[in-house]
């Protein structure tokens, strides 16, 4: 089984298939999906980069121009009042835009999402734009609105659901926009340190379990603001032991839960940010991805013989990238989009460092 | 993705066949940024957010507005604006909020991992100030997933809000008497007790809670629950007074290390031990740096050293062999900082 998941000819035909389940994400997805319909954006990126990973992305089912002018569609430049508060940024679906002009917040309730402002740039820096449409100063300020005095951020400028999942979205878009100076960096690190739980990993927010999910947020924020040094030596090794723990064959999100697919990416690019994924058994996790492949459409599940759905075909795709699958791309995994993806954007940023003066 | 489906919405009469509704001329989605990543809208689907659309843009504050929400709520309750908006409305046309509380409790039961759904509860909650349900509510939920991570989120919270702890060690040890490896009933056992008390403080409490774990673990020895509670008590207890290193968790270790059972070598025993070894001697090699003729610390490092090891390796061909490349590791270190007194 394990000799079989690395032969060439088998590699090769189950690339093909997972080619043709991101193209068909990235075209029509069914009704039951219906719950990421404000996640389009976030679907997009999951393919797109899917895509790259595997080195397939002169297969996009439509022309890069316009995919990448269908989600600057969903880019917010401009409010209504003059004023952001948190509206700018990018929307997850034009669902609730009535207007012909996107790029104007549409009415009061029209509002960007910090994942799908991250999902935004991520999808377009794997196409290759130079996201010289991207509306910084905005994008930033809104940023600024929606952080919280506790350090953390909300997602919108509606809810005041406020977790890792969004201080890590804003921390990579900080990281990609190259400007840290819109975000509170030392109350962001206090938040996350409140996350620490007692087992000595991350919980959505303060006292909450510690999640694998969670963990990855909270040690990709932790690095991409260059803070993982601020941990001390015991609170470092404490979370290595408690990442590696979580391996079974795949990985488990939580202690005495299942394993499950989209683990393999959080945890496995966790351990990899710290340095000790080869710690881990790549075999056996390997032949658990595949065990919740599936042979007629091509995608990974969660569990096997369950149905597959884009995220977790994505970060199938990423865990496997990250224990050196052969023929994939490598991912850089604080950002999750691929090496490839990653070197892009370092030229933009030298590019602009130039075009200051 | 969550087991709401377009069933739990039955449009007896189209938005369009309303005569109340025939003023409002529905806005369509633009198809032109519907091409990619298009999810097949259902007939009912596509109405619904037409009407809602159009409302959203005159800002309709008004009943049928209200009603309209419960529909695109139910089709997509993942759609946090169309929940904000019907707040909004809640508030301005001044809702009886009992009834709403009876709406989102049947919407959370059939999407209990939605984010939204807890969300709004909570926001109807925070307007009543009548936390009396929440407790038990949280409990139907548990009861169906008994780590549903939303509602344990949500039950901190009503509890930290309205003060609610007088029952919630007895919840967590039923819920901990039933299984054991629950996780988020021992992630909220130590959240009952953090906030109870100070832990930087209280010794007894402490103790306690060793006594506890150690029962537990002796229960079941193969389960990382009890095994990471027991940790964080003790670093507690190590904090308070450094020679307060609790015996009687040392004394459990070494029984179940010697009985040579199979059973016993659980890998959270084995791992825990070689951690302590590893601390303890590092503290004796910072003594022998001011004393290094001590031949009593010497032979205690060569003692710990040697039986690490001999753990190290257990794991990694026998115990645990998933992470053998970390049990080498460590091996490799307990080799490099001792060796020199193992020989």
């Amino acid at each position: 089984m394990i000799d079989e998941n690395l032969n060439p000819a088998i590699v090769e035909k189950r690339n093909e298939k997972l080619v043709k389940y991101l193209r068909q994400t990235l075209c029509v997805l069914p009704s039951a999906v219906i719950t990421l319909d404000t996640s389009k954006v976030l679907l997009a990126y999951f393919a797109v980069s899917g895509l790259d990973i595997l080195n397939k992305l002169d297969q996009l089912p439509h022309s890069r121009e316009s995919l990448i002018d269908w989600i600057y569609n969903h880019q917010i430049s401009e409010t209504i009042c003059g004023i952001d508060i948190g509206i700018c940024g990018f929307r997850g679906s034009t669902t609730l835009v009535t207007d012909k002009i996107k790029n104007v917040q549409n009415h009061e309730y029209d509002c960007s999402h910090l994942t799908m402002t991250f999902s935004a740039l991520n999808a377009l820096l794997t196409l290759g734009d130079d996201l010289s449409r991207i509306n910084k100063k905005a994008i930033l300020t809104s940023i600024q609105a929606l952080q919280l005095l506790d350090g953390s951020l909300t997602a919108t400028s509606q809810d005041y659901e406020n977790d890792v999942r969004f201080l890590y979205s804003a921390c990579c878009i900080c990281y990609i926009l190259n400007d840290w100076s819109f975000i509170d960096i030392e109350r962001a690190y206090s938040f996350l340190l409140s996350c620490m739980t007692y087992e000595g990993a991350f919980g959505q927010n303060p006292e909450a379990e510690a999640h694998g999910g969670s963990t990855f947020c909270a040690v990709a924020s932790l690095f991409l603001m260059n803070k993982l040094n601020s941990l001390s030596k015991y609170q470092i090794f404490r979370l290595k032991q408690w990442c590696l723990n979580r391996q079974a064959t795949g990985f488990s999100g939580r202690v005495n839960k299942p394993w499950d697919t989209c683990y393999s990416f959080w945890i496995g690019s966790t351990l990899k940010i710290l340095g000790v994924l080869h710690f881990t058994s790549f075999p056996e996790n390997i032949n658990y991805i595949f065990e919740t492949y599936n042979y007629v459409t091509g995608g990974f599940a969660k569990w096997p013989d369950c149905n597959p759905d884009p995220l977790h075909t994505y970060m199938g795709i990423c865990g496997l990238s990250l224990v050196d699958y052969p023929s994939f791309e490598k991912i850089h995994p604080a950002m999750a989009i691929s090496q490839r993806a990653f070197n892009h954007l370092k030229n933009l940023h030298q590019k602009w460092s130039e075009n200051i003066y | 993705m969550s087991d709401s489906s377009d069933e739990s919405v039955d449009l007896d009469v189209s938005y369009s066949q309303r005569p109340e509704w025939s003023d409002i001329t529905p806005i369509t989605q633009d198809e032109e940024s519907n091409q990619i990543c298009r999810i097949a809208y259902t007939e009912n689907f596509k109405e619904v957010f037409g009407y809602f659309r159009a409302i959203l843009k005159i800002s309709e504050k008004s009943e049928r507005a209200f009603d309209l929400t419960k529909d695109a709520a139910l089709l997509n309750p993942a759609n946090y604006t169309v929940w904000y908006y019907r707040r909004i409305l809640l508030k301005e046309l001044n809702k009886d909020l009992h009834q709403e509380l009876e709406f989102i409790t049947k919407v959370i039961r059939s999407n209990p991992k939605n984010y939204q759904v807890w969300q709004h509860r909570r926001c109807i909650i925070e307007l009543l100030q009548e936390p009396d349900k929440e407790l038990n509510f949280t409990e139907e939920i548990l009861k169906r997933d008994s780590k549903n991570y939303h509602a344990w989120q949500y039950r901190q919270w009503v509890i930290k809000t309205f003060a609610l702890w007088d029952n919630e060690l007895d919840y967590v040890n039923d819920l901990i008497t039933v299984d054991v490896r629950n996780n988020s009933a021992w992630n909220q056992r130590y959240f009952y007790l953090s906030n109870k008390y100070d832990l930087t403080q209280e010794n007894e409490i402490l103790n306690r809670e060793i006594d506890f774990c150690l029962e537990k673990i002796n229960f079941c020895i193969d389960n990382e629950s009890s095994w990471n509670y027991l940790r964080a008590v003790i670093d507690h207890l190590i904090k308070i007074n450094e020679n307060n290193y609790p015996q009687k968790v040392l004394e459990f270790c070494n029984i179940k290390l010697s009985t040579g059972r199979d059973d016993d070598m659980s890998p959270f025993l084995l791992s825990f031990k070689i951690d302590f070894n590893w601390f303890r001697s590092k503290e004796m090699l910072k003594k022998l740096e001011s004393n290094n003729d001590d031949v009593c610390l010497k032979q205690n490092i060569r003692t710990y050293a040697n039986e690490s090891l001999d753990y190290l390796t257990k794991l990694a061909i026998k115990y645990d062999t998933i992470r053998a490349n970390y049990w080498n590791y460590l091996a490799s270190n307990w080799k490099q900082e001792f060796g020199q007194y193992t020989q």
